[in-house]
């Protein structure tokens, strides 16, 4: 089954603001790829209009060929299903009749649950190492257990589409790695968002990369996760290696934000000599100047700037440009990078 | 201490058994004394048309036919009624606090009654609404309240769990505060008897057109819901997770409010308002067989029958006037929910402790 999200934009309604912006991206049969990027890049967006929580404002999104709209929730819930990164019940329910709840859009309304049911819940929670908990109640489980209650209740849907929203949160290293893993073994086409950059590099085969709501890369991880890519994405400083046991792709982040090795302070110090420049960002009433230093010869990791914004709720910002709240401050970010790195 | 798969069959079976021994023993309690013999007689020949009941004086005959069985079954089908209701509310809203009256509509009737018996007869003399009683602005005033509730909660986009409790107390304060204007501006004490024992609830003025109006309602009521058990568990899993699983929750709640305020606004406007019931008998039997809705449903609107039967039992037969049953609802029910609500096994769901 393939999946194809074509010039997707989302905005909100209050404030009115374009969350994601003509994104595009496909997950061919069987492929299994990540949606990486910072917080608030619009990650979880994408995803919830994918598996129809949000409406887009524009583009399309086809699955299987078939655009999302002529589908109903039922069939579109027997191609893809959904494993989120929040799981919180009001009420009670035993892991097992969670993980029966995946059954849900295989049965009609008056059916009751067959062996054929039963097997397929014992099979999934099996699958999560979970059998043993079946008749635990669902929230007396820690947040990891509970998370791969979610996945076992996917698996359970089986669908040939599974719909990932940073599924390793809350997990144990081991089972960050053993649900990846299951995902992977199932063979089926995922799309995968994540935080964690090395095993997004392991895992994935193909991965985009969402900045302020646009996909700014895409590629295999070896084209994408780079020290420039996490520097311009993240903002933070790192090295990227092969590592000389696995063979894979080992990110290691430099301590303190922004800067790499070093303080702000110090380096704050060396910005005489710096380029400057002054530009005028027009997409909003209140006319907003930046003002950039740029030490030469260096990336943005380098950058210095601040900005004043008049008429917003972000005034000034020395060092890194703040990924404020304000439609102001983000533009100001794409229009540094359009700008001063191009 | 929840119960497995064959308990629960036990256990539904044993409701059924107790359900029906209660709805017996309902019919011969009263403020007159029925020879056992006579009533037996009495039923089956209206019942069966067995037998002869020509030496049965007229007045006994009438009292167990059109005075203690109407009762006994009004009571069977409010306790249904409201069991149902509850459940679907719990879990329309995602909440366990929710009750059937949730969404405005016992203030939006209550509304709807102190207006007809306080200032009804002034008011409305000459207009075509003359004819109009308690019963029928009850019932208009719990419709409106839910619609109201309904259009509140929609605007603006998504209809959230929030936005529709939110929008139920809006109405209710709203509701209660012109209810008091009313009784501020016209104080008449006969009047204000009348509706402080409407409030209250009663299963007293009965007979068998308020008896076959309530029984179509719940039992379409409950025909709908019978087939609702999936949907209902995955609302009870949250609105993303739900439409994950294919469930149209847009669609659902907008049937599940109409149904439910119909269903309920028949109940309010024949008994006046029954409180706690639907609050407490979903918790109790989830208590019991925990929240999974193929068996929850079927033990809480037995369990709720059986509580609200004793309730009328108790109501009319602990002192020689009757006392209004949403009195004995509330006075049994409060310890009850206590006790659960302390019991360590039942937490609520969500976490527990």
């Amino acid at each position: 089954m393939k999946l194809n999200v074509e010039d997707v934009s989302i905005s909100v309604s209050k404030p009115p603001k374009r969350i994601v912006e003509l994104a595009t991206l496909h997950v061919d049969e069987g492929e299994f790829v990540g949606l990486i990027g910072p917080n608030g890049s619009g990650k979880s967006t994408l995803l919830k209009t994918v598996y129809r929580i949000l409406k887009k404002e524009s583009g399309s999104i086809e699955l299987d060929g078939r655009p999302l709209e002529s589908l109903s929730l039922k069939e579109s819930a027997l191609m893809m299903s959904v494993v989120t990164q929040h799981n919180y019940y009001n009420f009670d329910f035993k892991v097992e009749e969670v993980v029966m709840m995946g059954r849900t859009p295989h049965k009609k309304t008056m059916e009751l649950d067959n062996d054929e049911d039963r097997r397929i819940v014992e099979d999934a929670l099996e699958k999560v190492n979970m059998l043993h908990m079946k008749g635990r109640n669902f929230s007396s489980l820690s947040g990891g257990e509970q998370q791969r209650i979610i996945l076992a209740r996917a698996l359970a849907q089986q669908t040939p589409c599974l719909i990932l929203d940073e599924p390793t949160n809350h997990l144990d290293i081991k089972y960050q790695l053993e649900v990846l893993d299951i995902v992977k073994q199932l063979g089926c086409t995922a799309l995968c968002a994540l935080h964690d950059l090395n095993l997004a590099a392991e895992y994935c085969d193909r991965i985009y990369v969402l900045l302020d709501g646009k996909i700014v890369r895409s590629g295999t991880p070896g084209e994408v996760i780079t020290e420039q890519m996490i520097e311009e994405v993240y903002g933070v400083k790192a090295s990227v290696d092969v590592h000389p046991k696995t063979g894979m792709l080992n990110v290691v982040y430099y301590p303190g934000h922004a800067s790499g090795p070093g303080s702000n302070r110090s380096r704050a110090g060396s910005l005489s000599g710096s380029v400057s420049a002054l530009f005028l960002n027009n997409s909003s009433d209140s006319a907003r100047v930046f003002k950039i230093s740029r030490q030469s010869g260096s990336g943005i990791g380098n950058l210095k700037a601040f900005a004043i914004v008049r008429g917003t709720d972000c005034n000034e910002d020395r060092g890194q440009i703040r990924e404020g709240r304000s439609p102001g401050c983000r533009d100001t970010r794409q229009e540094l990078h359009r700008h001063v790195l191009s | 201490m929840e119960l497995g798969k064959i308990s629960t069959v036990g256990l539904i079976a044993v409701l059924i058994v107790v359900m029906i021994v209660i709805t017996c023993v309902s019919v011969f309690i009263g403020a007159v004394d029925v020879p056992f013999d006579t009533v037996v007689r009495v039923l089956a020949h209206k019942l069966f048309g067995y037998g002869d009941i020509s030496d049965i004086p007229t007045y006994m005959v009438s009292i167990v036919w059109r005075l203690y069985t109407p009762r006994a079954l009004l009571g069977l089908i409010v306790g249904v009624g409201l069991a149902m209701v509850g459940v679907v509310m719990q879990a329309m809203v995602q909440n366990p606090l929710a009750d059937p009256y949730i969404l405005g509509i016992s203030s939006g009737a209550s509304l709807g009654a102190t207006f007809a018996i306080l200032m009804g007869a002034t008011v409305l003399s000459g207009t075509v609404f003359q004819g109009f009683g308690v019963e029928a602005f009850a019932f208009l005033g719990a419709i409106l309240s839910s619609a109201f509730v309904f259009i509140l909660s929609a605007i603006g986009g998504k209809m959230t769990t929030t936005k529709l409790i939110l929008s139920g107390v809006i109405i209710s304060s709203l509701c209660g505060s012109v209810s008091n204007i009313i009784v501020y501006l016209e104080p008449n004490a006969e009047g204000m008897r009348s509706l402080t024992f409407w409030l209250m609830g009663s299963l007293s003025t009965i007979d068998f057109e308020s008896v076959k109006v309530c029984l179509i309602a719940v039992v379409v009521g409950l025909l709908f819901f019978a087939t609702q058990m999936r949907n209902l568990n995955a609302m009870m899993l949250g609105d993303s997770t739900a439409t994950t699983l294919g469930v149209n929750l847009s669609r659902l709640r907008m049937v599940y409010i109409v149904m439910t305020s119909v269903v309920i606004a028949f109940i309010v406007c024949k008994c006046g308002i029954i409180g706690f019931v639907g609050l407490i008998i979903p918790h109790i039997s989830r208590g019991l067989v925990g929240t999974n809705h193929w068996k929850l449903f079927p033990v809480a609107i037995l369990i709720g029958a059986i509580f609200i039967m004793l309730a009328d039992i108790a109501a009319r037969s602990l002192s020689s006037s009757e006392i209004p049953i949403g009195i004995i609802t509330s006075l049994c029910g409060a310890p009850v929910f206590a006790y659960i609500m302390l019991k360590k096994s039942y937490g609520f769901g969500g976490g527990g402790e």
